[in-house]
């Protein structure tokens, strides 16, 4: 019994949830696997990762089906995507052109999947240039299989990402969480995902400068490993030698690590300005969840291509136009089904109100046979239903109107007395002049309020509503006199 | 790779579209009959309920008042043989009366009155026999004071005949002296200078024996 109860409990708690948090599946397309996980908010609610060399996106059928209703994105990690950086000179036009994405269509192939970002605008001498990043892949058959079984089988498909582009805020996120400061703006981002092995990425601000992805050395010791990362780090930094001498500034190394392999790193000796290690989640030797979870929460940059865009506003035409439609016609459905099951329930009570009138005919037929000098039975009886219907006590006003007149101050001189009775409610209008002995006109109008409010407390059983205008307020010498209109009606 | 995709979920637009007009029309075409019918049904309902509320008064009314049974047939009887002339006659007698009660308080004039028969009548249960025929009796007259008008009201009320309705009264004092309100001046008495109009409905039952 108790466990029923927490069962029931805990399904209408995630109810609430499903509500109130948004769904999202990362798909992270390796270099090794693929990796996929499910979030519920923040809360991770499953994964999965299938190497990349043996699987069909089938494969995830069964994983994929508990999250049918998720919004899916696709994280592309690979070896094989390329760094671009362009500087765009941007012509003064007064017609608006979207200059990056002409310059794509001019510089990469149609098909193309491509993300982009403009980390600095520079403008010399009135012509201005956009310092932009280009990361593109080309359209893989499996990144395609991926979009095209999203689009069957999953809510929706967000979009294309690439991993570099969130290196940065990733690094950033790590520094806010520990509330540690990077003192240089050029970073080395290490890091080892189950998908893609170890994973280094150079930038410098929002600008991705280097990607590098170094196969995981799988059965090896955690020293080798360690040797490995100085290695890559070292190479990176040699490669960064007149970036280092021109900008003057050393580079910050941020790692991303398990403790085991922290405790190796600290006593490695790297070239840089300094050296950052981050935990990964539950201490696990990948980083997936660590990095899977700081996307969830914010991705920028989406990739697109001509296909994937008239894709998108296909599914986005698709989703928008028939919501409304359905609706409207789910509501006008209930509507007539509404009123066919009303006519059903009238003609229902119309038969069973026919039986008790036959009844009750058959019973009035009896009676009648009692009276057989009377041949107009059915006459008689309204003729005594129209007496009583006619002899019904009526509301007469005038011990009202008496009461009311008497109880009227002195300095109140009544023009006229309206009643009437409609609609069974008697309604009476007193047209006044309210006289106050004082040359003060809102003294005069208190004094009236004040009147009005003893009328109020006499006459409880009736609403007095005053209607005073001001503007004709006379005041002479002495005395301001003041037209009131008072409707009064029956509570 | 994402073109099939594409030309499916157009395909799906399509077929929505479709579906959507298709439902909406037919939804829209059954709208107003559904909406006929409905009404149709709560007239008939209506109906209905009135007819067995009307015969369960009778049967509940005779069986309760045996007595008073035979005593409206009398008084039935009794309006069978009262023809409109003589409803007329008793038009004339109230006028006569209220001239009687005009006097006693004294009033300026006799009372202006008018009686304007509504032509058509009303039948009571939807029963050609029994029928209710309204009249609207207007009195205007003068008086010394709000409550000199109230008290003659009242008393004007009480010799109304049975079923009279009082439907409004106006009291307003006067705004211009007419010369009959110059000839009235005196340093005997309080001059009359306040008009007031009573309305009433005068009900009666007609019988027939069609």
């Amino acid at each position: 019994m108790k466990s029923k109860f927490s069962s029931i409990i805990k399904k209408s708690l995630d109810s609430v949830a499903d509500l109130v948090f948004k769904h999202q599946i990362l798909i992270f397309i390796g270099e090794t696997e693929t990796y996929i996980a499910a979030y519920r908010g923040s809360k991770i609610m499953g994964t999965m990762s299938i190497t990349t060399s043996q699987y069909k996106v089938d494969d995830y059928s069964s994983f994929l089906q508990k999250y049918k209703k998720y919004t899916a994105v696709i994280i592309v990690d690979r070896s094989d995507i390329q760094i671009n950086h362009a500087a765009i000179p941007i012509a003064q036009s007064l017609i608006p052109t979207d200059h990056i994405n002409k310059f794509i269509q001019k510089t990469l192939q149609p098909t193309d999947i491509v993300a982009s970002t403009i980390f600095d605008i520079t403008n010399n001498e009135g012509s201005e240039v956009w310092h932009t990043t280009l990361i593109s892949t080309p359209e893989t058959q499996l990144l395609m299989e991926w979009a095209s079984y999203i689009a069957s089988n999953l809510a929706h498909l967000k979009g294309v990402y690439f991993f570099p582009f969130s290196a940065p805020d990733i690094v950033n996120g790590l520094a806010l969480t520990s509330k540690t400061k990077i003192n240089s703006s050029l970073k080395i981002f290490v890091t080892i995902t189950s998908y893609s092995g170890i994973r280094l990425v150079l930038c410098h601000k929002k600008k991705v400068m280097e990607n590098h992805v170094i196969p995981f050395p799988v059965n090896k010791s955690l020293e080798y490993i360690q040797g490995v990362i100085e290695q890559a780090v070292s190479d990176c930094v040699i490669s960064l030698k007149n970036y280092i001498h021109h900008n003057q500034e050393r580079p910050s190394l941020i790692l991303l690590v398990n403790k085991e392999l922290e405790a190796l790193l600290k006593q490695s000796k790297f070239d840089v300005l300094e050296t950052l290690i981050f935990h990964t989640k539950n201490n696990d030797q990948f980083s997936d969840q660590t990095i899977s979870s700081f996307l969830n929460k914010r991705i920028k940059h989406k990739a697109s291509n001509d296909d994937l865009r008239s894709f998108n506003r296909t599914v986005w035409f698709n989703a928008l136009l028939f919501k409304p439609l359905w609706l409207a016609l789910i509501l006008l459905g209930v509507k007539l089904t509404q009123n066919e099951l009303s006519v059903v329930a009238n003609n229902n009570n119309i038969s069973k109100l026919n039986i008790r009138y036959y009844s009750a005919s058959e019973k009035y037929r009896q009676q009648r046979e009692l009276y057989p000098y009377i041949d107009h039975f059915s006459s008689v009886l309204d003729f005594h239903d129209a007496q009583i219907a006619l002899t019904a006590p009526q509301k007469l006003p005038f011990d009202f109107l008496n009461q009311f007149l008497n109880k009227l101050p002195s300095n109140f001189t009544v023009h006229k007395i309206h009643w009437d009775i409609a609609s069974g409610n008697q309604t009476t209008i007193v047209d006044a002049k309210y006289v106050a002995l004082s040359s003060d006109t809102s003294f005069a109008k208190a004094a009236l309020y004040r009147v009005l409010i003893d009328l109020d407390k006499i006459f409880t059983d009736y609403s007095i509503t005053p209607t005073i205008d001001m503007s004709k307020a006379l005041s002479q010498v002495g005395r301001v006199s003041i037209p009131i209109k008072l409707t009064i009606k029956e509570r | 790779m994402l073109k099939p995709q594409i030309i499916h979920l157009k395909n799906v637009i399509v077929f929505k579209m479709v579906v959507v007009l298709l439902l909406g029309g037919f939804f829209f075409w059954m709208m107003p009959r559904t909406q006929d019918s409905l009404d149709d049904s709560k007239k008939r309902l209506e109906l209905a309920t009135y007819e067995l509320n009307a015969i369960s008064e009778k049967v509940t009314f005779v069986k309760n008042n045996s007595g008073t049974v035979a005593a409206t047939y009398g008084e039935y009887a009794a309006a069978l043989k009262n023809p409109f002339d003589v409803s007329c006659l008793e038009k004339e007698a109230l006028i006569q009366q209220l001239d009687a009660i005009a006097a006693q308080f004294h009033l300026r004039t006799q009372p202006n009155m008018e009686i304007a028969p509504i032509p058509s009548m009303e039948k009571f249960n939807n029963n050609d026999n029994v029928q209710v025929m309204t009249s609207d009796l207007t009195i205007k007259f003068p008086a010394q004071g709000f409550m000199h008008a109230l008290s003659f009201t009242k008393a004007a009320y009480n010799i109304l005949p049975t079923y009279s309705l009082l439907a409004s009264i106006d009291i307003e004092a006067s705004t211009v002296i007419t010369p009959l309100v110059l000839d009235e001046l005196s340093t005997t008495k309080k001059p009359q200078l306040i008009d007031c109009k009573l309305d009433v409905e005068i009900r009666e039952i007609k019988a027939s024996n069609s």
